[in-house]
């Protein structure tokens, strides 16, 4: 019997056994990601303010109709569209234009790379306040370099019209070496032969890129995409370091400045918890691509 | 033909570096402003056209360091210590659990293993800046607002399902055939997976930690809104030098020179792994 038990026991634990390696991670993600994430999916259809205390009341949908016809919020969506339709176009463009200039026979290459991909990785309120050092009020020294060129007292964070600009500007800064980065490590795998096989058929440089080079970079070029458009939609730090709210006129007020702006301000449990869910849906409609796509990758 | 192909030659290259040169001083050029204005004398910090010749002080870093702000609530060394316990715990936390689950991903067929896989893709798309409000429900009802142990939990979690994704790629390349070798000789996986494997995969680990400390070194978001005086980190001090009554420009840029420093070293130092943990879209937060 002792030995029937041990028997099944063995075959029992053996089945479980791959399990176990994953216990940690449930436990920490399960408690301090998912757990939290569905407790505020049950308080966005409640109405819980903080300050007022008392419990949360079941609202249905309430929270999301209010979120959605705040004109506070859909100025900030288009904000957010706006940001994303600026910058990561230009940091395609100029990432890729990059990695191309890199990818020459370029002498102490890993030097250049090193130096041109910093921005990436700094602290990101840090990046905001290098960019408020220079470009605040009259005495920033972009604006002195700008003098040269007859363009006087530029109002980067003053001027309504033009905050729009200043965060893309940094945006692109900050983020153009990522984009580089990865699509210059997606050259170097390009196979040398292609080209040579290219130059025998008698192909211009154009023609080697447009037939040899894009269709090779696509792949990564989409993913590309699909990770700035992810990210551009989560922007907060820089811009809220810069502006500590929305910027003049919220003409800086993206998505995440919103719900962080809206919480501070009302400590609407319920609303905010709304809010988080709508930023959530639109992340996913963009992640999801990207998610199966990664998935695929690593199961080839 | 009335240019010779060295003259062509010539041209094009100096194109070349010319246009490196210009971006590199684009990228560059913040930075080290930054740098720079953390050593003027106080005098010639807002002095234009900029002074760019003077005699270096540490000013500064001394009012920074000694001194304090506590009127502001900067309290330097306690802000970086703050930020150095968390990153490093919530780093190690990380890697252990995560060398778990990665071991497991990578060596067993299981039902759900698909599944799992997906998740965990899944979760590392979770946006830090929607997570505020889940962060504070859950940090809140635990009582732990304003804990060094608030943000470890977070940046832990946050980093557990890209870490998990980077380490089953490096186990990957590992062959079976080494675990099984290592078991017949009366190892236990445990043992081979801490005393075998992680050695094998070192440099990958390294690039590992380096992304884990970052996320939670860089983070603003999260620790604006989990902590409030006690254990503030150092990214959410840096804008308190802004007040109503003006900003102290030559602190607040010592103080964003000393955050930073580990971004850039580290990064320098793991430049070759970047490219591989990036397309994992391991680096922003």
């Amino acid at each position: 019997m002792i030995q029937l038990k041990n028997f099944l026991s063995g075959r029992i634990y053996q089945k479980i056994y791959p399990y176990l390696w994953f216990i940690p991670l449930i436990i920490i993600v399960g408690f301090t990601l998912i757990y939290p994430w569905l407790w505020s999916l049950t308080l966005s259809f409640t109405k819980w303010n903080l300050v007022d205390g008392g419990s949360p009341v079941f609202i249905g949908l309430g929270n999301y109709l209010s979120v959605l016809t705040d004109p506070l919020f859909l100025l900030s969506l288009g904000k957010t569209f706006t940001f994303m339709l600026i910058t990561v176009p230009a940091q395609l463009v100029l990432g890729l234009g990059i990695a191309l200039l890199l990818n020459q026979n370029v002498k102490g290459r890993g030097f250049w790379l090193s130096c041109i991909m910093l921005p990436f990785m700094l602290t990101p309120s840090i990046v905001g306040l290098i960019w408020k050092i220079l470009i605040s009020g009259n005495w920033g020294v972009l604006n002195y370099f700008l003098s040269f060129i007859g363009i006087h007292n530029v109002g980067w964070l003053s001027d309504p019209k033009l905050s729009m600009w200043t965060i893309s500007m940094i945006d692109i800064w900050q983020h153009t070496p990522w984009v580089m980065l990865i699509l210059f490590a997606g050259l170097q795998a390009i196979p040398r032969d292609m080209y040579e096989a290219a130059e025998i058929d008698g192909t211009n440089p154009w023609q080697a890129f447009r037939y040899v080079t894009i269709p090779y970079l696509r792949p990564l070029i989409v993913m590309v995409l699909l990770f700035r458009l992810m990210f551009a939609l989560r922007s907060f730090d820089v811009i809220y370091t810069l502006f500590r709210a929305g910027g003049p006129a919220n003409s800086a007020m993206v998505l995440g400045v919103y719900l962080y702006e809206q919480f501070r301000l009302t400590w609407d449990i319920g609303k905010s918890s709304a809010t988080s869910y709508i930023i959530l849906l639109l992340t996913f409609i963009l992640s999801v691509g990207l998610t199966i796509r990664m998935y695929r990758g690593e199961k080839e | 033909m009335n240019q010779s192909p060295i003259a062509k030659r010539l041209l094009k290259r100096s194109t070349l570096y010319s246009a490196l040169t210009i971006i590199l001083i684009i990228t560059i050029f913040p930075i080290l402003w930054v740098a720079i204005t953390s050593i003027k004398p106080p005098a010639y910090t807002f002095a234009i056209p900029p002074k760019w010749i003077f005699t270096p002080t540490m000013d500064s870093y001394k009012q920074l360091f000694m001194n304090g702000f506590a009127a502001l609530g900067v309290d330097m060394w306690l802000n970086l210590s703050n930020s150095l316990i968390i990153a490093v715990v919530s780093t190690v936390l990380t890697i252990i659990i995560s060398c778990y689950a990665a071991y497991g991903l990578s060596r067993f067929k299981f039902p759900g293993r698909e599944a799992m896989a997906l998740m965990i893709i899944a979760t590392r798309m979770l946006p830090p800046v929607g997570t505020m409000i889940p962060f504070f429900l859950l940090i809140n009802s635990l009582g732990l607002l304003d804990t060094k142990t608030a943000l470890i939990l977070a940046y832990t979690a946050l980093n557990i399902p890209f870490a998990t994704w980077m380490l089953r790629g490096f186990f990957d390349e590992v062959p079976k055939e080494l675990d099984e070798a290592a078991m017949v000789d009366g190892c236990t996986r445990n043992k081979m997976l801490w005393q075998i494997l992680t050695p094998l995969i070192a440099p990958g680990m390294a690039a590992t930690c380096v992304f884990s400390f970052l996320l939670s070194w860089n983070d603003f978001a999260l620790a604006l809104i989990l902590t409030s005086r006690n254990s503030k980190t150092l990214p959410l001090i840096v804008t308190s030098f802004i007040t109503d009554e003006g900003i102290f420009w030559g602190p607040m840029s010592a103080a964003a020179t000393v955050v930073l420093i580990p971004p850039i070293v580290l990064m320098l130092l793991t430049q070759k792994h970047l490219a591989k943990g990036l397309t994992l879209g391991a680096v922003k937060g």
